[in-house]
């Protein structure tokens, strides 16, 4: 439990300098960030749109101190702001949506191409220079080194546009309803989601499987796993409980910086497949210099990221005996 | 005694002295050393072509790459090689001045983070103390928060950034983890008996680190180094996709932006698409390859196991 | 694998009747990048029931290797070349994986070096006695477990400790773990691969009279492998030395310690102190165990031997040659001996 508290008191404080960060850098850059929002929007913002701006960011009048503490009290009262570009609307509003498509497309597939990838590394490690070793390893290097929206064009270049086999845009049939409990609206989401969710999987299994791998290959030489071979207990029981439940464990450690580079990547998947969620929020935010709903989605995707961590260390600790 | 220099035989598996017969070539001890290894060699001779491509870019596809000079989006022809984007304009000439400034990018921002990684990671790890605690959070604070994201959050602050701004985003936030692997590398040497003895004989520290410490983790540095380029040139790529490039520029990541804005895919150019990404993708195969050259060089062992099986 | 006939000539056996275990011109090989290194060279040995066989030698010499060819867990670059390793009338080097996978534990188990790495770290203690019960025999978990709470309670665990995680017991403890797991299922014999080199002295002491003490309850064999033959002669009833991969001297322990006939098995005395014998200078050996790429020609030993025989000894390979009705020695200054007499 002291394992989990400590892990905890860094994601506070991480997430207490994501918040701080959002503070300053708009502050950072050169010049005024008032009069840059002002040269932004010039005669295109409604005056009030303008005063909220800055209420949001706490450019109100005092010192420095006073605009962080302002900044934070609005923060924690959840307000966010209004969006610039569909004024007046909360940003928390817009962001509700596309947090929930979000979670259901890179949350699933995150999770699948974790799953399938330390699968994938286990067996590739179990059988070295086998089928899956010889095949998928040098699939999965090739298919790593294409960044992760060239392979979201590529396959909806083919799979949407040349064989036509899913729709291409959306998260759903937009003539549709939203209605969960409609049959033909779910199997809409279910066609639309498939590319890139395929996609995200292609791109993110690669890297579970080969870091799972080389802990397996070292897993496997060890002392323990030679004795469990000899007591005479089954390979299935020695690959599992023996061998990858050991293996999995430092790949569970380096879940942090894996996550943060394959969320990344599949944000910006959304924004080929226009598929309305987070990545495709925040890029619309930022063309369209919406910076109260840029900030609110970086703050929430952050937010986001630190909480599976936390659950990834709950699974860390469901494992390994010794972090209890 | 003459036995004693004989190699002493503890297990099968240590590293094995190569035996490999000397290259007629005067070249350093350490390209022989690279040469030796066939994925090594494989990348550099990839990244050398580039190399070429770059230095000679105004040679090999001479004009301007944003003028046009054919009707928009041909077909890859004998004219264009690679064909036409919506203004006319040739990919082949884009790609080739575009492996110019991605080469400058990459590298160049991929030097400045290896030098933040060495100061922040050798000093937390030499220092020790309140300095390394303070310094180790904010590299995991900076290791987990979601990298791209802050990117493109800072980049949108930016009116209009230019390579310089790009270089500079992407630096401030890209070092941690070649920070944190030289971090506890620094660690293990600062402990060792070497360190140790050139302390008590009263070394200054500085030059500890600098002749001592840094020395010692050579090819740490190299493939942290290399690491960064290859994630430099595939988030500048991102960065210019999703708009937060200079859009005049060229490089491989705009014209993959152009590609997308002008709808290249609904169209069916792939032509506009397909080279810049396989590009990126040839780029970051030959570094990685390069990494996994080094690694065997400096780890042996994995080599031993594979050729020897049956 | 080739099975070659022994040649009765040169096998020193141990007592009359059949052997529990017997190996004979055992041969393993490491194939590395700079070549193929025979690791054991012509090994042959009895172990008969309930006897105890040290075998000792620097490290590199080949004493874990045969070990683990005894149990058939070598791993590649290691491959058995030649020879045969009977158990009883049953071959081990010809058994199937099935057959391997019955066999082994029931009637033979083995001890690591290090209790740490041969225990899992993430399973107790408990279940790893379990699940080797429940891989042989058909019982239930709570009887297996009930066998678990046994088996730690004859090692000196309090039962109390069968849920406890490796890392939550003290290094002495977590060997007793593991000679508890090699238990499991009564095997006839137990090989010791440096069981408690990893330990201090004292628990180090504890441990071997422990380990008698079972073996004298249970009457297992045991062969047991260590760099140190101090240990070995007070415990073990019979001593192998090894040199870089053959076996320079074999015989009784008493006879071993009183009347050491391979020059290298004098050194080895010489440099380990007894603790109830007299004061003697410790002398390390000079020079280094040979490379076994390119091992030295005729006697291996002769490059760092002070009485060796000019001329001959860089030439001509010892055999193993009786002494004594259970002594064997490879060296050439026997006969020199017995033709001064």
């Amino acid at each position: 439990m002291r394992f989990l508290f400590r892990r905890l008191t860094f994601y506070i404080v991480a997430a207490f300098a994501a918040i701080t960060l959002n503070f300053f850098i708009p502050r950072m850059m050169v010049g005024d960030p008032v009069q840059l929002m002002f040269a932004q929007f010039q005669g295109r913002l409604d005056p009030r749109a303008m005063e909220s701006l800055k209420e949001t960011f706490g450019f109100v009048q005092g010192p420095l101190l006073q605009q962080y503490i302002t900044y934070l009290t609005n923060l924690f009262q959840g307000n966010f702001g209004l969006s610039v570009s569909s004024f007046p609307v909360p940003v928390i509003e817009l962001i509700g949506p596309s947090l929930a498509w979000t979670v259901r497309l890179i949350g699933f597939s995150t999770i699948l191409a974790f799953i399938i990838g330390t699968i994938l590394g286990v067996f590739a490690a179990w059988r070295r220079g086998g089928g899956i070793d010889n095949i998928f390893l040098p699939i999965a290097s090739v298919v790593g080194a294409f960044p992760f929206f060239w392979i979201a064009m590529v396959v909806l270049y083919l799979f949407g546009l040349v064989w036509k086999w899913f729709p291409i845009g959306h998260a759903y049939d937009v003539s549709m309803q939203v209605d969960w409990g409609n049959p033909t609206f779910l199997s809409s989401v279910v066609q639309h989601s498939l590319m890139p969710l395929c996609t995200i999987i292609i791109t993110a299994i690669g890297g579970w499987m080969l870091g799972m791998r080389n802990n397996m290959i070292g897993v496997l030489s060890q002392d323990y796993v030679t004795m469990a071979q000899a007591k005479g207990l089954s390979d299935r029981r020695v690959m599992l409980v023996y061998a990858a439940r050991n293996a999995i464990l430092p790949s569970l450690t380096g879940f942090a910086m894996s996550l943060g580079f394959v969320v990344g990547g599949a944000l910006v998947v959304e924004l080929v497949f226009a598929y309305p969620g987070m990545g495709y929020t925040l890029l619309r935010a930022v063309q369209g210099r919406d910076y109260p709903l840029m900030q609110a989605v970086f703050l929430v995707i952050t937010l986001a990221v630190l909480a599976a961590n936390f659950a990834a260390d709950i699974m860390y600790v469901l494992l390994d005996p010794r972090a209890r | 005694m003459g036995q004693e220099k004989q190699i002493r035989m503890t297990t099968a598996l240590e590293p094995a002295k190569t035996t490999r017969s000397e290259p007629r070539l005067a070249l350093p001890g350490w390209m022989r050393t690279i040469l030796g290894n066939r994925k090594a060699t494989i990348g550099l001779l990839i990244l050398l072509m580039f190399l070429l491509v770059a230095i000679f870019a105004p040679v090999i596809a001479p004009g301007e790459p944003n003028k046009m000079v054919g009707r928009p989006h041909e077909r890859p022809s004998a004219e264009h090689i690679f064909g036409t984007s919506r203004q006319g304009q040739d990919i082949f000439t884009q790609i080739v001045q575009g492996t110019r400034s991605s080469l400058i990018v990459g590298f160049g921002t991929g030097t400045i983070i290896i030098f933040l990684c060495i100061i922040i990671g050798v000093t937390s790890g030499f220092v020790g103390g309140v300095v390394d605690e303070v310094l180790s959070l904010i590299t995991n604070v900076f290791l987990i928060l979601p990298g791209l994201p802050l990117i493109i959050v800072v980049a949108g602050w930016v009116e209009q950034p230019g390579p310089a701004t790009v270089m500079l985003v992407l630096s401030l936030t890209s070092w941690a983890f070649g920070a944190r692997v030289l971090r506890s590398q620094t660690l293990v040497l600062r402990n060792s008996d070497f360190v140790a003895a050139a302390r008590t004989s009263g070394e200054p520290t500085w030059r500890i680190v600098l002749f001592e410490i840094l020395p010692n983790m050579t090819s740490l540095v190299a493939s942290s180094w290399i690491g960064a380029v290859i994630f430099v040139i595939l988030t500048e790529a991102t960065l210019s996709f999703v708009g937060l490039g200079n859009p005049n520029a060229v490089t491989w990541g705009t014209t993959l932006y152009w590609a997308q804005n002008n709808q290249a895919l609904l169209t069916g150019a792939w032509w506009t698409f397909v080279p810049p990404g396989v590009c990126i993708a040839l780029i970051g195969f030959a570094l990685t390859m390069i990494n996994y050259g080094i690694d065997e060089i400096t780890n042996p062992r994995l080599t031993v196991e594979k050729s020897e099986k049956e | 694998m080739s099975a070659i006939s022994p040649s009765a000539a040169k096998t020193p056996e141990s007592t009359s009747g059949q052997p529990l275990l017997s190996v004979r011109n055992l041969e393993v090989e490491y194939r590395t990048k700079r070549g193929r290194v025979k690791a054991v060279d012509h090994v042959s040995f009895d172990i008969s029931t309930n006897e105890v066989l040290g075998l000792a030698g620097e490290s590199g010499c080949g004493k874990s290797t045969i070990a683990h060819a005894v149990t058939r867990i070598l791993k590649p670059p290691a491959y058995i070349t030649g020879g045969q390793i009977m158990f009883k009338s049953t071959d081990i080097l010809g058994m199937s994986d099935d057959e391997l996978r019955a066999f082994r534990w029931e009637h033979l188990s083995i001890v690591f070096q290090s209790a740490m790495n041969a225990l899992n770290p993430v399973l107790s203690v408990g279940a790893q006695i379990i699940d080797a019960i429940q891989a042989h025999m058909p019982v239930s978990k709570d009887e297996a477990r009930a066998r678990a709470l046994e088996l730690l309670d004859v090692v000196g665990i309090h039962s109390n400790r069968v849920d406890s995680y490796p890392h939550q017991l003290s290094g002495g403890m977590r060997q007793r773990a593991v000679i508890a797991i090699a238990l499991a299922l009564n095997p006839e014999m137990i090989i010791m691969d440096e069981p408690t080199t990893a330990l201090d002295v004292v628990v180090q002491k504890q441990i071997i009279q422990e380990i008698r003490q079972l073996k004298d309850k249970f009457g297992f064999s045991i062969l047991f492998i260590t760099h140190d033959l101090s240990l070995l002669v007070e415990f073990s009833d019979r001593i192998g030395i090894m040199y870089a991969g053959e076996l320079a001297e074999i015989g009784p322990s008493r006879e071993i310690f009183d009347n050491p006939q391979h020059p290298y098995t004098v050194r080895l005395m010489n440099s380990f102190p007894t603790i109830s014998g007299p004061r003697i200078e410790l002398k390390g050996i000079p020079g280094s165990p040979p490379d076994l790429v390119t091992p030295p020609s005729g006697c291996r030993f002769h490059p760092r031997c002070d009485v060796a025989i000019a001329g001959r000894c860089q030439e001509e390979h010892p055999e193993l040659q009786q002494t004594s009705p259970r002594h064997f020695a490879a060296c050439h200054l026997i006969d020199e001996r017995k033709g001064n007499s």
